[in-house]
């Protein structure tokens, strides 16, 4: 079946769109990491603290942090530790997974209020998103608990599956690559120096970023008048071809045939497509 | 007077006189002995540390250019953080009455607690003296019975408990050969669910509201007494039929163990082990509850962010739902 762009629907600068990419990619690195148990023992072994480990996206507004966590300024301490942070640090292109950048992903009834459309995008983009996660501890065995559990899964990778493009339905495997791991430990100097026990690991995200979604109605008509003579003889129509679905309630991603309808003409009219009628 | 007595006394008045103005110009505040629990010797560090013992004593809060030292309250990517710092003074001679205290046990309800016992033997009447007994504090205070590092301060009218990074003993230096002070110099205690049972409601409530620990919300069956039964997992024991959560014959989830030797144990679950039915009171991150985390948010939001139809064979990351 022939399609055709609905006017302004043109993929160029200035189209909004969003598909929270970057914000679904923070959420499923996040979610990695949301469940990391660590226990304490006492001497004898035997488990007498059992502890989920809090985990934060770190950048966030500041008077929401500062509301969320203290806002009635009884907060006696100083901070809840162990606790797990991690933030964006950077994005990149990466050109090693470039995609063919005139191929587009073909959805049809892709909005269920409209059910007679197609929805293509181009080919996504492949970046590389880098995140930095943070493990501060008061003890070495809790960091070393936390990080203990987490580098085992990467080799040097871990895949998670993401709905990366939930309108067009795409599902894609987005590797997250440890890269290398820093270990913090001011212990030593004077004994008012606070010591903070921090893990740093650095991770990249090989995902895509996709572009704006077009949509286009199905063409259920097809018309191709013929001449006999040349444009600038001002000739008009002499035999038309009509096609149209069979049924004519057939959408893209259904089973139909064609109709084809030949008409002659003698009338000395031509079609204006403006009208839609012959004049 | 000798010189040395006419130094002892002045080192005496001076003593005393800080001590007074100490009283004047300080706070109370509780003073908590930091029990090493499990000493890991060798990380060099204790995870289970507790503070079950306070003291109530006055202590001087120099003043720092107005307020804390320190970076204060502080944004992180760990979220709020407060840096403050302070240093308290106390009196030496203050401190170490207290160190000489013998504190009787409250309660009655078991042997252990509600009176003192002598390890073994009787008393001795021939080792009394006088009408009137007291019970003898240790002997003469020495340069051991001093604030300790890692023990912790809770200021009631700041709200705050500090932990005990150095003690400085020697700040003044020595005037008239001695120092009658201890400075401590502390910071905001960085809590990591250390147990916190001291009798002190404030200090107590630091525990209840900051510790991660999910063993504070595990749920027990209740001991039976004498009986041998299978004991029914039930909301409450008073209601029948409408109380029931599982019955033993359902081979779910939950199962009440068998009897072992006196009454029912801990409620299982089927994979045996030290597990525990944990309480929906526990809550870490779910973004309503608990802001300062986003673990059961990301738990939650995962279920159409990431795909769960088929599984990695390497360990799935969240749940689908």
């Amino acid at each position: 079946m022939i399609y055709y762009e609905e006017k302004g629907d043109g993929v160029m600068l200035g189209t909004q769109f969003y598909h929270e990419t970057v914000r679904n990619i923070v959420v499923g690195f996040g979610t990695i990491f949301n469940n990391i148990q660590l226990v304490r023992k006492d001497n004898a072994g035997v488990v007498q603290q059992t502890m989920k480990v809090p985990l934060a996206y770190g950048p966030r507004q500041k008077f929401l942090v500062r509301l969320n966590d203290d806002a009635d300024l009884s907060k006696a301490a100083a901070v809840t530790l162990p606790r797990i942070g991690f933030e964006i640090t950077g994005l990149t292109y990466d050109p090693a997974r470039k995609l063919n950048r005139v191929q587009k992903f073909k959805k049809v009834k892709g909005d269920t209020n409209k059910t007679q459309q197609l929805d293509t995008q181009y080919m996504p983009v492949p970046y590389n998103v880098n995140f930095q996660l943070y493990i501060l501890a008061k003890q070495s065995d809790d960091a070393l608990q936390i990080v203990e559990q987490i580098l085992p899964y990467f080799q040097p990778d871990y895949t998670i599956t993401m709905n990366d493009n939930a309108d067009m339905g795409v599902k894609k495997d987005i590797p997250v690559i440890l890269n290398n791991i820093n270990y913090e430990d001011d212990y030593q100097g004077d004994f008012t120096t606070r010591r903070a026990i921090i893990y740093t690991l650095d991770f990249t995200c090989k995902f895509y970023l996709y572009g704006p979604i077009t949509s286009s109605k199905v063409i259920k008509t097809v018309q191709v008048d013929a001449y006999t003579d040349m444009p600038d003889q001002s000739p008009t129509r002499q035999q038309r071809l009509t096609v149209t679905p069979n049924p004519t309630s057939a959408d893209a991603d259904d089973d139909f045939g064609f109709n084809e309808v030949t008409s002659f003409f003698e009338d000395a009219k031509n079609f204006n497509p403006v009208t839609g009628t012959d004049e | 007077m000798t010189t040395g007595q006419l130094i002892a006394s002045e080192q005496s008045l001076y003593a005393d006189l800080v001590a007074e103005a100490i009283q004047i110009h300080g706070h109370d505040v509780y003073y908590l002995d930091r029990t090493l629990v499990a000493e890991d010797t060798v990380l060099g560090e204790d995870a289970l540390s507790k503070f079950n013992t306070q003291s109530l004593i006055e202590m001087y809060m120099e003043d720092s250019d107005g307020g804390y030292a320190g970076e204060q309250e502080v944004m992180t990517q760990f979220g709020l953080g407060n840096l403050s710092e302070a240093t308290f003074v106390v009196s030496k001679t203050r401190f170490q009455e207290k160190t000489k205290q013998i504190q009787i046990e409250e309660g009655t309800d078991s042997t252990s607690s509600g009176s003192i016992q002598l390890e073994s033997g009787t008393i001795s009447t021939s080792k009394l003296e006088g009408e009137t007994f007291y019970i003898l504090n240790e002997t003469d205070a020495t340069d051991a019975d001093r604030p300790l590092e890692g023990d912790a301060i809770y200021h009631p009218l700041l709200k705050k408990l500090f932990e005990i990074n150095f003690v400085d003993h020697d700040d003044p230096f020595h005037q008239l050969d001695t120092n009658p002070i201890y400075k401590m110099r502390c910071r905001l205690f960085d809590y990591g669910s250390e147990t916190l049972d001291t009798g002190i409601t404030d200090i107590d409530a630091i525990e209840s509201s900051l510790s991660l620990a999910s063993s504070d919300y595990q749920l027990t069956l209740e001991q039976a007494t004498g009986t041998t039964i299978n004991q029914e997992i039930r909301i409450n024991h008073d209601i029948s039929e409408s109380g029931l959560l599982l019955d033993e014959t359902d081979s779910d989830n939950i199962i009440g163990e068998d009897e072992t030797t006196l009454g029912g144990e801990s409620i299982l679950l089927e994979t045996g082990g030290d597990e525990y039915i944990i309480q929906e009171d526990y809550i870490v991150g779910d973004g309503v509850t608990d802001k300062t985390a986003q673990n059961e948010l990301f738990d939650s939001l995962d279920d159409t962010i990431l795909d769960f139809s088929e599984s990695n064979p390497f360990g799935d990351a969240g749940s689908a739902d």
